[in-house]
């Protein structure tokens, strides 16, 4: 089941169907032959210039959080041992699926990048985790390490429990490190030391392509091939009303959100979109249509294009419906470790729960706001942050529903089935 | 003297709230019975009752750390 959705999957360049660069050549799974005939890549670079690339660059990851490869690799390397290098491959964000397009039709495009990554910071292994039953990307990827060879560095593909907080970059640490692959309490970063004692550099699988797409091509070329003021172009997973739910989408540059879907079957403008996935920000449709779909053109809202998921409710469906359901959601992906989450975000769901079924008032909502500010940056992880973020974008964005709601307004799509499916349907 | 503050590891924390009895200028329990801290420890008075506070937690879930993040003795 998970194969064959995997396998269908369009992947599509826009807004120049002939610019992609991740998926240059269509998507197709890549063999070593193929890949090296269309992307080269395998001169060796030693690693100060390796580092240098990436510096200049300025690559952020593409896990959702943004933050500069480069920062993440200096402080790794100036621990003077050698780092555990991680490929994160395990997409528990539900609705993404650029991941799994990556590994299935460009795993050496990833296994480059992380080679690249291991050879900067004297990395000798890198472990590529994954989520447990992805058997068509573990497939690809196992053949493609057994293609290279015995060269270094050494690739270990391992996999765990498909739950939302496992592919937190911590847990996956904590996993790799044979501990318990749940998110850790962190006093130093982990880049400069993880769970394993060593600086642990835990790089999402597109982050690690872009690196290889770093060592094949100019550096200006591959600057320039991306959205508004991104470095590299962006993959996006489009979810929910849209042509072809689990399309991935390769930026290749400037667009806007109204062009982007249109392209995608979208020409009634949405109830509302969820931009960034599950810890993302909620827009009414209105609102998002004439925007840039770039980290700048969103951040007058203070949201970002995230992991790149972007889930479209249309018009007549209830987006509170859908807020509740990922909110229950959430709830129940709590790690349980952490005594605010796993107080706090029943309760938040309960909130919303009510205010779905038209039975909330203003004071409901007060208390969601106390809640959160309770809340706010104590769970180990950023998982109750992420959430209460999301719920909070809900109830300022989408304030006329939120108003029809707390008037009292009985939502009759509460017992149809959610535009947006969760984790279990994958 | 550098900056000390409270730092609660909230994976060991299971809520007994015995920090909050020792050192309540410092600690609150938030609606679950969880500790929020607050502010740093400059003062001498605070520092002390910060590291009983500490000591008495019955999970180790809490810290006094520099602001490196790495703990000073209990």
């Amino acid at each position: 089941m998970t194969s064959t959705a995997l396998c269908t999957t369009p992947v599509l360049a826009w807004p120049d169907p002939e610019g992609a660069v991740l998926f240059r050549g269509g998507s197709a799974r890549h063999d070593l032959a193929a890949h090296r005939s269309v992307f080269g890549g395998d001169e060796a670079r030693d690693p100060s210039e390796l580092a240098e690339l990436i510096e200049h660059s300025g690559l952020l990851g593409r896990g959702g959080a943004g933050f500069p490869l480069a920062v993440k690799l200096a402080a790794a390397r100036g621990e003077g041992v050698e780092p555990v290098v991680i490929i994160n491959a395990s997409e528990s964000e539900p609705a993404s699926r650029k991941d799994a397009a990556l590994g299935q039709w460009r795993p050496h495009l990833v296994l480059d990048g992380a080679a690249a990554v291991a050879r900067s910071v004297g990395g000798r292994e890198v472990a590529i985790r994954l989520h447990r039953g992805a058997r068509a990307l573990e497939g690809s990827l196992r053949a493609a390490i057994n293609e290279r060879g015995s060269g270094a560095p050494r690739f270990a593909v391992s996999s765990g429990p498909r739950r939302f907080v496992a592919g937190e970059s911590s847990a996956v640490a904590s996993a790799v490190a044979g501990g318990r692959g749940l998110p850790l309490h962190k006093t130093v970063p982990l880049a400069l030391k993880g769970p394993s004692g060593r600086p642990t550099i835990v790089l999402n699988a597109e982050t690690a392509a872009h690196v290889g797409l770093l060592c094949s091509m100019e550096l200006a070329d591959w600057r320039a091939s991306g959205p508004q003021g991104s470095a590299g172009t962006r993959l996006l997973t489009l979810a929910g009303h849209v042509r072809s739910p689990g399309a991935v989408v390769e930026l290749t540059g400037p667009t806007t959100f109204a062009h982007l879907l249109a392209a995608q079957g979208v020409h009634a403008t949405p109830n509302a979109v969820l931009v960034g996935g599950f810890a993302g920000t909620w827009f009414a449709g209105e609102t998002l249509m004439g925007l840039d779909v770039s980290d700048q053109g969103l951040e007058p809202f203070g949201a970002t294009l995230g992991c790149g998921v972007v889930a479209v409710i249309p018009p007549g469906r209830c987006a509170l419906a859908e807020v509740n359901h990922i909110t229950t959601y959430l709830a129940s992906e709590s790690a349980g470790q952490c005594g605010p989450c796993v107080g706090g975000l029943p309760e938040v769901a309960a909130i919303i729960d009510k205010l779905a079924r038209g039975t909330a008032r203003r004071r409901h909502l007060r208390r969601f706001e106390a809640i959160a500010e309770e809340l706010r940056g104590r769970g180990a992880c950023a998982h109750p942050d992420a959430a209460i973020s999301m719920v909070r974008s809900a109830l300022a964005m989408l304030i006329d529903e939120v108003d029809r709601h707390l008037g009292g307004r009985v939502c009759t799509d509460l017992h149809g089935t959610p535009v947006l499916s969760l984790g279990e349907q994958r | 003297m550098s900056a000390l503050h409270l730092l609660v590891d909230m994976t060991k924390c299971r809520g007994s709230g015995m920090c909050a009895l020792i050192f309540e200028d410092g600690i609150e329990l938030d609606r679950f019975g969880f500790p929020i801290v607050h502010g740093e420890l400059v003062e001498g008075r605070l520092r002390r009752r910060a590291l009983r506070a500490s000591r008495a937690c019955p999970h180790g879930a809490l810290d006094v750390v520099g602001s490196d993040g790495v703990p000073v003795s209990r």
